[in-house]
Formats: C-alpha cells, structure tokens, sequence
C-alpha cells in the first residue's frame, strides 16, 4: 500500500532526501524502523497550521525546498566558528561535540570522568543494533520525533553511574557550518542517587541550516539532573528540539531553555512521572527580533501521585517576531496529590510583534493541585521612569528591564556559575554591559 | 537656581497645577506643606519629567535651562534629582548595579570619565554605613522586599551617591518610625551645602524639626496660596489647613 499525499515541493524535497539517504545511514537493524518513519511522513506530510499541536508553527510554510544533509567541516572552520560564535564563555565544563550532526571524538573529552560517566556514539549503537527508540506514550506520533528517527544519523548517550556526584557540568555542544540538515538524537541517563548538570549548546553559522535534534533524558530513583539548554542558533537556522523525560522515584528534573536565535525554532519538551515524591521544574526565557518565530511546546504526564511539576517561561519579543507558549499538564486518575504550576509570562517591545499563549490543564484526578496563568504586557512605565529619574536614558533602562525579565527566570538554574553565564549572554544578545 | 513661572498642568483634562510660581535660590531649602490633593505630588513628578501630565502653560528654568524641554534622564544629569514618595520595587535588577549604572550614565552624559569598580564601590561603602543600608540591601534587587523605611534609606543613598544640585524630596517622612525619621534627616542635612537646594514636600511639621527650611509654602489647590519662615509650618501644625481650604476642612 503506498498512500502518497505529498504536495508542496519542501515536502517532495524532504521526502527524496529521506528515500536517498536511508542506504548512507548508520545501523542496518535500524532501517525497519527508519522505513516506518519514512511511511508514516510519506502519509502525513509536514506539520501545518491545521494539525493542532502545530497551529501556530507552520513547518510545511518554512522548511526550504532545496535540502541536502550537512557535509564535513574542516577542523579549522570549525575552529573558526567556534571562536566567534554566542555561547557561554568562560565555564569550567567538560565538553561533547557534534559537528553538523555528527559526533567528534577528537574535539570532545570526557577522559577526566572515566568510571563515573560511560560515553557510546549514537553511530556506533546504531551499528551494533544496540540502539533502541524509547518512545514516550505522550510523545508517540510527534512529527518532529518521526521526521528524526527516519533521518537519525548520530548523538551520544552517556550514562552517569549510580552514585556519582558530578562537579561541573558536562556540555553537549552542536555546531552547524556550511549549511544542510542534521538530525540527532541524544540520551543521558542518570543512575541511582547520582546527580548531574548538563548544558545543551547549538549553535551555527549564518547558511541556511536545519537541525532536527532530540534528547532524551533518564532520571533514575533519587537521581537529580540539571539542564541547561542553550539555543543560539545562526539568523538563517531551523531548529526543531525534541526533550523527553522520564522521573524515577524521589528524583529531581530541573530544566532550564535559553532561546535567543534561529529565523524559526520548535522546541517541545515531554515529561512523563513513573515514580512518587519527584520534582520537575522547568522554566524558559526567550528573546527574539526580527521576524523570528520561537515556539516552546510543552507536555507534563503526571501518570503517579504525589509529584509536582512547575513551569515557568518567559518570552520577550521585538520588531516583527512571534513566540508561542503551549504547555499542556496531564494529571490521570491514580496521579492524586499533585501539584502542578505553569506560567508563561510574555513581553512584548513592539506593536508587530505578537504572542500565542496556550496554557492547558486534563486532570483525571480528583485530589490535586494546579493553577496555570499567563500574561502578556509591555514594559512598565514606571519602572522605565523611575529608572530615567535616576539619569539611566531610555534605550538602556529598556534593556536592563528585559534583563530583569528574564533574569527571573535565570534564575532558578541551581549552579551560579551558569546563572552568571546566562546572564552575561543576554545582557551581550542586549548590548549592555555587565 | 531654580524658577518655576506660573506652571499649569493637567492629567486628562483635570487641572491640577494652577499657576505655581516659585523660585529657589542656591543653598536654599524650601518646604512645600498642604492638604491632600492640593498638587504637591503632581509638582514634584512634573520637577522630574514624568510624562502623564500635560504642562499647559507656564515654564521651569534650571540654571536658566528650559527644563520641559528635557527628558526625565538630562534632568538628572544636570543635576535634579527627585526622592520618591513610594520608591519602586524592580525585581531582576540588583540594588548595587542599578546604582551604578545610574552614576556612570549621568556621568558619561555629563562627558565626565566613569567612576571605577573599586572608587564605585568604597563610596556606596562609605555613604552606605551612613545611612544603616546594609550589605545585603544592596546586593538584593532594587527595593524587593524593603520596608518602607529601608526604601526611603535608599533613596537618601542615591541622592547622596548622585550628588544632585536640586533635590526634591516628596513626603520623605511618609511610612517612617521615629527612628528612620532620624537617620533620613541626618542623611539629608548632611548633603546641605551652599551650591545645593532642596525642595520639601510634607503634609507634617514633625519632619522640619530635623530638617530645617529656610522657606515655608502652603499649596492649595494648584497654587501657592501664602509663604513664610518656619514658623509658618509651627502655624500650620497648629491651625491645619482649614483658613487655605476655603474654610471646609474640619
């Protein structure tokens, strides 16, 4: 049976791009699962404005239709880049790289952590056919998951030792030069009792580029992981993030997203609570001009009692950009006793610029707690007088309220060292000195 | 230093200065009392170039500077400053980078050099003791969580740091224990000096037994309706306001 609906030519583009590149790709045991992947795209197409979850993120309206798969960079271009690129400086960390989709070993070392934390390419799992897809019900037909699994060419997965209490964070870093697509998918699992920081980085260059990336996280009983999640992708990217996590017992998720770049970025984030007496917080801060269009989607499964969830993101847009906020909490029949918090705050600088904000609640249970809110606004009159009483002129005391904004959200990443960083990064996205 | 020639302004239609003209001489300190509602607040946010109100007619000269002319930031760097009578609370902003970034800005407008972290920092210290602002108060973020006292310390501290010529200080004494009261006032007498003027504004007597002016205003209305020594203020506390009021205050 070959149902074919695919009508717009970034779709035909996309969909010879797959069929082309499944015999180049990594892991022969795997390609049952890429076909499926394939199929089921074939039927679907790409996600557009009349796909729910994708109303106001229309992918089939911005994915080119001239796509090819990232080539190989020099190690001096990539040098090059690096250096000029926005990220965190200055951090003391160990560091993981993927150059346009593809993990490099001779630009990443974790040798300092050997016995704590184990580290497999994803290419090498694939090969083996020791990789497996752990899908989560809540993200089971995510059209950005499908298009990766039929594109997934490599990532790590590290695995944190039971026990092992890690000092500094370990960065997975993603850079993009040249142009074309990359697609890869990351897990890091944390073992019992352990606890871990871990710093996303993508950043680019400023060719035409679509990443496709996806990680999962695996949090097990009293384990406590950290993210940060660093989006300063070049003005021409296109981004689609994919999170998924999974909370043992009495663990704690803190996840953090800084998005500052890319001409349009999805980020969905699933979160799913198997154990009891777990804690996630997530929070986000975005900024965006131009025309950008930034979307953070996210889906909490409270499927056990007595967790709690908190959300909080905050969005400050200029000129001409959108940003959208979907959060969605669901709490089934056994999960009593949670409490769930969501909030998305958003700023708006300019009379273009536009937010959708989506906050929504399915609650099965009868004893729980959970509040959603979300606000939209200017910038506070007083506060811009108070500040120009005190000699401050307009344009700056702007930008150090954005910063204040945001640094709320900042905030409650639990290592000052990247709270520092963090915000060093959004005062220089600014122009203000700090 | 500064004159104030027959100021009229009005928020969205209602008038509310009716004809101020006041004028203050270098080294002066001048109080402003009256009831409620009588325009004093209004006066001091128009001093600073808040932008709700609609000047009407009149003029303010600053050094024979037109002052309506500038925004509320070239205002303060020519050296007016404007304590507040409910200081604002900025989360995300710490108490100690809102300080400096307002020296420096008035500085760099002023084509002065900025002032170093560690000259910066030895003179918050230094005025910061003064004024029983602590350590922590300056690291939490801009007047979060401050009680009306610790916010009233902070703006004497900015005006102190800022080293405003005019300073306008709009009912200081507001939210204050008598102890608060005391330290404000020493703050303040301590900036007192011949090239500085000051202008108060207060519904009470009580505040000008520490801080002695040289000039009593009585407003009504939009206008000032009589000036005195302060002796005025001794009336005033005595009588209230009823002979300014047209009689109908109780």
């Amino acid at each position: 049976m070959t149902l074919t609906v695919v009508k717009t030519p970034s779709e035909e583009a996309l969909a010879a791009l797959l069929d082309g590149a499944q015999a180049a790709l990594p892991g022969k045991d795997f390609a049952s699962v890429r076909a499926d992947a394939v199929e089921k795209f074939r039927s679907e197409g790409l996600p557009n404005r009349r796909v729910e979850e994708w109303k106001y993120s229309d992918l089939k309206r911005v994915m080119p239709k001239d796509l090819s798969l990232a080539g190989e960079v020099s190690a001096d271009n990539i040098s090059k880049q690096m250096a000029v690129v926005p990220r965190l400086r200055g951090l003391d960390c160990d560091r993981l790289v993927l150059v346009n989709g593809v993990f490099r070993a001779d630009l990443s070392d974790l040798d300092a952590l050997q016995g704590k934390v184990s580290l497999t390419p994803v290419s090498k799992a694939l090969e083996e056919g020791a990789f497996v897809l752990d899908e989560l019900e809540i993200a089971k037909g995510d059209r950005a998951l499908t298009l990766n699994t039929a594109l997934l060419q490599d990532g790590v997965i590290l695995d944190v030792a039971d026990g092992v209490e890690l000092e500094r964070p370990i960065e997975i870093l993603s850079l993009m030069i040249g142009g074309g697509l990359a697609t890869t998918r990351n897990r890091v699992s944390v073992g019992k009792g352990a606890k871990a920081f871990i710093l996303e980085t993508f950043v680019g260059d400023e060719q035409a580029y679509q990443v496709n990336e996806a990680i999962d996280f695996r949090i097990a009983d009293g384990a406590s992981l950290s993210v940060s999640r660093l989006l300063s992708e070049g003005v021409n990217a296109l981004h689609l993030g994919s999170t998924t996590a999974i909370l043992g017992e009495k663990s704690h998720f803190e996840h953090f997203t800084m998005s500052t770049g890319g001409q349009f970025t999805r980020n969905t984030a699933f979160i799913k609570f198997t154990g009891e007496f777990s804690d996630a917080e997530l929070f986000g801060a975005t900024i965006i001009g131009r025309n950008q269009h930034s979307d953070q989607t996210l889906l909490v499964d409270h499927a056990v009692p007595n967790c709690n969830s908190k959300e909080q993101y905050r969005t400050v847009m200029d000129d001409k950009a959108q940003g959208v906020f979907q959060g969605k909490i669901f709490v089934r029949q056994p999960a009593q006793k949670t409490d769930g918090q969501m909030m998305s705050q958003a700023l708006l600088l300019s009379e273009d610029a536009a937010f959708f904000n989506k906050p929504e609640l399915e609650i099965f249970a009868d004893d729980v707690q959970c509040a959603h809110g979300a606000t939209c606004g200017e910038l506070d009159e007083d506060l811009l007088f108070y500040l120009r009483a005190r000699g401050i002129p307009l344009d700056k005391a702007k930008k150090m309220l954005v910063l204040a904004f945001l640094a709320e959200a900042v905030e409650h990443v639990s290592n000052d060292a990247v709270v520092d960083a963090l915000e060093g990064f959004i005062a220089d996205w600014l122009g203000l000195d700090h | 230093m500064l004159e104030i020639k027959n100021l009229h302004a009005e928020v969205e239609g209602n008038k509310i200065l009716r004809g101020i003209d006041l004028t203050i001489k270098a080294g002066e300190v001048h109080a402003i009392m009256g009831p409620n509602g009588s325009g004093k607040s209004t006066l001091s946010y128009v001093l600073a170039g808040k932008d709700d109100y609609e000047i009407t007619e009149g003029e303010i000269l600053f050094f024979g500077e037109d002052v309506l002319e500038m925004e509320p930031e070239e205002r303060a760097a020519v050296g007016m400053f404007l304590a507040m009578q409910y200081p604002i609370e900025i989360p995300g902003v710490a108490n100690m980078t809102f300080l400096k970034t307002a020296l420096n800005a008035q500085r760099q407008t002023r084509g002065e050099p900025e002032l170093k972290t560690p000259d910066f920092m030895k003179r918050v210290k230094e005025l910061s003791a003064k004024l029983n602002v602590t350590q922590e108060m300056l690291r939490r973020p801009l007047n979060v969580g401050f009680s009306g006292g610790e916010k009233k310390r902070n703006e004497i501290l900015q005006m102190a740091l800022l080293e405003p010529k005019f300073c306008v200080l709009d009912e200081t004494d507001s939210g204050l224990d008598i102890d608060a009261l005391r330290i404000v006032s020493e703050g303040v007498n301590a900036l007192r000096s011949e090239e500085r003027s000051m202008l108060i504004i207060t519904h009470y007597q009580r505040l000008l037994d520490y801080i002695v002016p040289d000039v009593v205003h009585v407003m009504s209305q939009g206008r000032i309706v009589k000036s005195g020594d302060k002796d005025l203020a001794l009336e005033l506390e005595e009588k209230g306001y009823a002979d300014y009021t047209g009689g109908a205050a109780a």
